[in-house]
């Protein structure tokens, strides 16, 4: 019985010991490696402080070492939070300071971030993976990599019993201008990545992609579900993503047979990726979530790739995946497609305003409960109220996700009831950019819409009254240092004035 | 400093949220590990060049030998105009 997330590297290190669990470039870890490498960064930690229940940091680029300290840390009976290593480090201080982290995982290459959060004014206790920087006589102790290689621990570290401690906690955009930290348990990671594994039949003959960042939740998947079937998990460099030919290249020279990731990256693939000249015969999966894939593109890739199953999983961070699509072979794909149906055990219902049953084909919104349930906000129990039920063992999630249920059951996403959009897979509060934006000395008001875009959903647009002449540039410079770069508004127009509502509130649809 | 390159640079200063100086987006600058250009804002780019420019750029062309810094992208622009004479 696999109860907390590492039991799955444990029996993979137990039956697959030598088959390869993590490949990055030239660089690879075996299963009985990872094991062995993650419980020796466990026992570090543990030595240095960290107990059950502590949140640890990862700030640094992804690699063999980020997968061993998100084991290491599960380990520790700690909770792993995931630092965006390219959002602006005003932020990152924010989650640090939110999550309470006082252990970082860094790298020598990402060091300067750790430098960045101690500037900030962050306190650590310990920061593993890069050399003591010069001229810091006070603050962390620094523990290079080569002190966690030598590291003999004879106890082990202790051993949460409790499926229900948290796992990991991913922060993600929040309404009120500053990001909201979801709280994900073993067991929730579990529900998920088991069905998955078991859904895509993944094996140790199978290798798959690792696309999305480790602070985005797609990510578990890749890590887990791997693990569960003791499959290796190909790290995809960053810039071959950028490039498409290249990653198309990269798909069919690493013999991928698993991809997952936001349709953007597959649109990139469709119109610029040559699939058309790259055979691709290890391939007989491909997985995509996070944003609508639309249809006409979708139907491109399945006309140039017909072979793999194509399925389209579907769930907020704070749910996990929770309902799922398999496209089926062959389908003109001329409408929209379905988010599906839930998940084994995993209740979808979908309410009216009044919290009364939708009727049948009526519009409503999807509420969704069942064991991939986040716990709530981190540190935040207000939040947590308005949108999660507790009830014993049962926690009940108001998506905020308006959907209908066709005549055949197949539920179909239809928008949101609130300002939260989605851009390149990534999901944004308008109100977390206009907070920003009015924070901004000269801008006197601002309003945030979302402009539909057929490659990456929709673009940022905002709308500015400024008191003093300012450009869009350095608008945009302003609010780079406050918010990651997909939240940064893609065109920014001057307005004398704002459209109000009869409440005086500035009207975004007269603005769309 | 060519013409071109002044252009590009322009288009990044602008679209890509260039948040140092004129003088710092250099013709040198790596702009992929710098991450000045990202996946979406390079198909972006690739279709101003074709339209600013009128010229075509095949798939096999998007490459960071192409891409890596603003020297490269205006000797790409430049390769393909010399080409249609």
């Amino acid at each position: 019985m696999r109860l907390l997330i590492q039991d799955l590297l444990c029996a993979a290190a137990e039956r697959h010991a030598e088959a390869t669990a993590v490949i990055d470039g030239e660089h690879e870890l075996s299963y009985a490696e990872l094991d062995e490498r993650s419980s020796r960064l466990a026992g570090l930690m543990t030595d240095r402080g960290v107990k059950p229940g502590d949140r640890v940091g990862l700030a640094l680029e992804k690699s063999l070492e980020a997968v061993i300290a998100i084991y290491a840390t599960l380990k520790a009976g700690a909770t792993y939070v995931p630092l965006d290593d390219h959002a602006p480090v005003h932020r990152l201080a924010y989650i640090a300071r939110d999550a309470g982290i006082r252990c970082l995982v860094s790298s020598e290459a990402a060091a300067s971030v750790c430098e960045g959060l101690l500037a900030e004014g962050v306190e650590l206790q310990s920061v593993i993976g890069a050399d003591a920087r010069t001229g810091q006589a006070q603050g962390p102790e620094w523990i290079p990599w080569s002190t966690v290689e030598s590291f003999q621990t004879a106890a082990t570290a202790p051993r949460p019993l409790d499926p229900s401690a948290l796992a990991y906690i991913l922060y993600t955009s929040g309404s009120t201008g500053e990001p909201k930290g979801v709280m994900l348990s073993h067991a929730n990671g579990l529900a998920f990545a088991s069905w998955a594994a078991d859904e895509v039949g993944v094996t140790a003959e199978d290798r798959l992609s690792s696309h999305a960042p480790f602070h985005f939740d797609l990510s578990t998947f890749d890590l887990f579900a791997a693990a569960a079937g003791a499959a290796a998990v190909v790290l995809v460099p960053r810039e071959l993503s950028i490039f498409p030919v290249m990653l198309t290249k990269f798909i069919a020279e690493q013999a991928i047979s698993v991809w997952y990731s936001v349709p953007s990256a597959l649109i990139a693939l469709v119109l610029r990726g040559e699939l058309e000249q790259t055979p691709l015969p290890a391939l007989r999966v491909v997985i995509f979530a996070g944003e609508v894939f639309p249809a006409k593109y979708l139907a491109r890739l399945v006309e140039v790739l017909p072979l793999p199953r194509y399925l389209n999983f579907y769930g907020p961070t704070e749910t996990n995946v929770c309902t799922w699509y398999e496209v089926p072979p062959g389908a003109a794909l001329l409408e929209d497609l379905p988010i599906g149906r839930p998940l084994p055990d995993v209740g979808a219902e979908i309410l009216r305003e009044d919290g009364s049953p939708a009727a049948e084909g009526e519009l409503g919104e999807l509420v969704i409960s069942g064991p991939t349930v986040m716990h709530g906000y981190w540190n935040d129990a207000e939040r947590t109220a308005r949108t999660l039920h507790v009830d014993g063992d049962q926690r009940r999630y108001r998506t905020g996700d308006l959907v209908r249920r066709r005549v055949d059951g197949e539920l179909l996403f239809a928008g949101r009831r609130d300002d939260q959009i989605k851009t390149r897979g990534y999901r944004v509060e308008l109100g977390e950019v206009e907070t920003v934006l009015n924070a901004i000395e000269v801008v006197l008001e601002a309003a945030v819409i979302a402009v539909p875009n057929e490659a990456i959903t929709n673009r940022l647009k905002a709308f500015v009254v400024s008191s003093a002449p300012i450009t869009s540039g350095q608008l945009s410079r302003l609010c780079r240092e406050r918010l990651p770069s997909h939240m940064i508004p893609d065109e920014i127009e001057f307005r004398s004035e704002l459209p109000k509502s009869s409440t005086g509130k500035v009207d975004r649809r007269a603005l769309q | 400093m060519t013409q071109t390159a002044e252009r590009i640079r322009d288009f990044l200063i602008e679209e890509a949220h260039w948040d140092g100086t004129r003088a710092e987006l250099t013709d040198e600058l790596a702009l992929i590990e710098t991450h000045v250009i990202d996946s979406m804002l390079l198909l972006r780019l690739v279709a101003w060049l074709e339209a600013e420019y009128s010229i075509s750029i095949g798939d096999a062309d998007i490459v960071p030998s192409n891409f890596g810094s603003l020297e490269r992208i205006s000797g790409l622009v430049d390769a393909k105009l010399e080409q249609a004479r």
